[in-house]
């Protein structure tokens, strides 16, 4: 054959592309995802922007009056983020977490009160929450909630462990038809880095109960759907992606399991990064 | 990399009974005292060589919380085999075996391969559940048994590659249709002889893609 006809599929071949940054960082294995980080604004502008935003918004929480601007909100949000100074209110704020928060004051409170530690946490330690003891489900929740505890990955960090048995327990309690899920655990752990603990707790309520209830049900409905849409866009707009999955005979459907994985770690921090503006920001 | 076939499998049982510490012994040769717990399901690969044969096995780890069972559900139509695990410390993740067999026999194909496996035989100090029972419960139920240790990795081939010869001694039997990939079990392209029906075990090679 002429070495020019052997020449031309070279070619013709396109130009390798580049996979875009975000792309790159996706990796299927069994250690975690590399994720982008959570913008962090400094600086007063962004401080006063925020400050501003917030009061805003609580000014037509309690008085009514005009909306908040939309675009406004996005383009601080998609500037340089929200400062770290602020986050905590801003997150809890423009969820509407701290709405479910105020209309039930010390709740949390109560609901922690009865949860036993161990020696690291003592001082929590109280009686109260016995009256539960009785019910076998609600045991087998406790049980489940003290062996992931130790499988969290947080460290030697005794005070964080506590904080989490707190609020899982709490929630267990609070919602007795849900109890507890794994995954839960990452949520929480995430979230007691942004907030204190009964924040966490508003905000694990919110997002379990609110955003993601088929998340959570029986049939975790929720996470079966999101796996056959990522799938979907997986082949739409990951071919390479898609074809690796192929390569390594995982079947499109399989991508339903890892779902629950990639939003642990990869979706978290972009979860985070867009969450003040998704339930608020277009009334 | 080619293979004659591709055997996928499903590890099942309570939670922490230690699933996804076999699978990490059983791929990566390792053993990690905290593993994190697994969510919904998770997956490995690793290359073996039976009647000189390299057989893939493609093995789904679920997660063992009641909350999951609907998705675990859905991977034992796709199995060729499965690692029913309990804990010998633990008598209630012993107890729930039942619970988890009906499951399996219900959801599967009549013809997985199921294999018994009781874990951490590394605390034999505190065993809760005798090398006995846990040999009659797979005898009355017809499945293959082995004690492991994940962690000393005591019998972890053994269990895995156990399972795999059996399901190859079903094919050379003609159990399975197996151009029907419901059954969990896939023909590559490197299976075109027909071997032997003497089984043996020439030796293992770990998976080249490193995917796992």
């Amino acid at each position: 054959m002429p070495a020019r006809l052997r020449r031309a599929p070279q070619e013709l071949r396109p130009p390798p592309t580049r996979p875009a940054a975000w792309e790159a960082s996706v990796v299927f294995s069994t250690e975690h995802f590399s994720a982008p980080a959570v913008l962090d604004a400094t600086g007063t502008e962004a401080m006063l922007e925020w400050t501003e935003l917030l009061a805003a918004f609580r000014h037509k929480q309690l008085h009514g009056g005009p909306l908040i601007d939309a675009k406004r909100l996005k383009r601080a949000l998609s500037g340089n983020g929200v400062p770290a100074s602020l986050r905590a209110e801003v997150w809890l704020t423009f969820s509407g977490a701290s709405e479910r928060m105020h209309a039930n004051p010390g709740l949390y409170e109560e609901l922690s009160k009865g949860v036993e530690g161990d020696t690291q946490c003592t001082s929590t330690t109280d009686s109260a929450g016995h009256g539960h003891a009785n019910q076998h489900a609600h045991l087998v929740v406790l049980e489940q909630i003290e062996k992931d505890l130790r499988r969290t990955e947080i460290g030697s960090d005794g005070g964080k462990l506590c904080a989490m048995r707190r609020v899982l327990c709490a929630f267990a309690s609070h919602k007795p038809s849900i109890g507890y899920v794994q995954g839960m655990n990452f949520i929480v752990v995430a979230l007691l880095g942004v907030f204190d603990e009964a924040a966490t707790f508003w905000m694990l309520s919110l997002i379990v109960d609110a955003w993601l209830p088929d998340h959570f049900s029986a049939s975790l409905m929720g996470s079966q759907i999101d796996a056959r849409v990522l799938s979907i866009l997986t082949a739409e707009h990951l071919p390479a992606l898609a074809k690796r999955l192929h390569d390594l005979d995982v079947t499109v459907q399989d991508l339903h399991g890892m779902t629950a994985h990639s939003s642990r770690a990869a979706m978290l921090p972009i979860a985070a990064a867009v969450l003040p503006s998704l339930p608020h920001a277009e009334r | 990399m080619s293979y004659a076939y591709l055997f996928k499998y499903i590890i099942i049982g309570d939670t922490g009974v230690g699933k996804s510490c076999l699978l990490l012994q059983f791929t990566d040769k390792r053993f990690q005292q905290v593993h994190d717990l697994t969510i919904g399901v998770e997956f490995g690969a690793r290359m073996i060589t039976i009647d000189n044969k390299q057989i893939k096995l493609q093995i789904w780890d679920t997660a063992g919380q009641e909350s999951f069972r609907s998705i675990t559900r859905s991977y034992y139509r796709g199995a060729a085999g499965a690692l029913l695990v309990y804990d010998i410390t633990r008598r209630e993740t012993f107890n729930h075996l039942t619970s988890w067999l009906d499951d399996a026999r219900q959801h599967s194909n009549s013809n997985m391969t199921i294999m018994l496996i009781g874990n951490k035989t590394d605390l034999e100090h505190r065993r809760a559940v005798s090398f006995e029972e846990g040999q009659q419960f797979a005898n009355e139920h017809g499945l293959i048994f082995l004690e492991t240790s994940a962690k000393t990795a005591a019998n972890v081939e053994e269990a895995f590659i156990n399972t795999a010869r059996r399901i190859y001694e079903k094919i050379q039997q003609g159990v399975f249709d197996v151009s029907n990939e419901s059954f969990g079990i896939k023909v590559g392209m490197a299976a075109q002889q027909t071997g032997s029906v003497n089984v043996s075990i020439q030796g293992q090679q770990r998976s080249s893609s490193g995917c796992c």
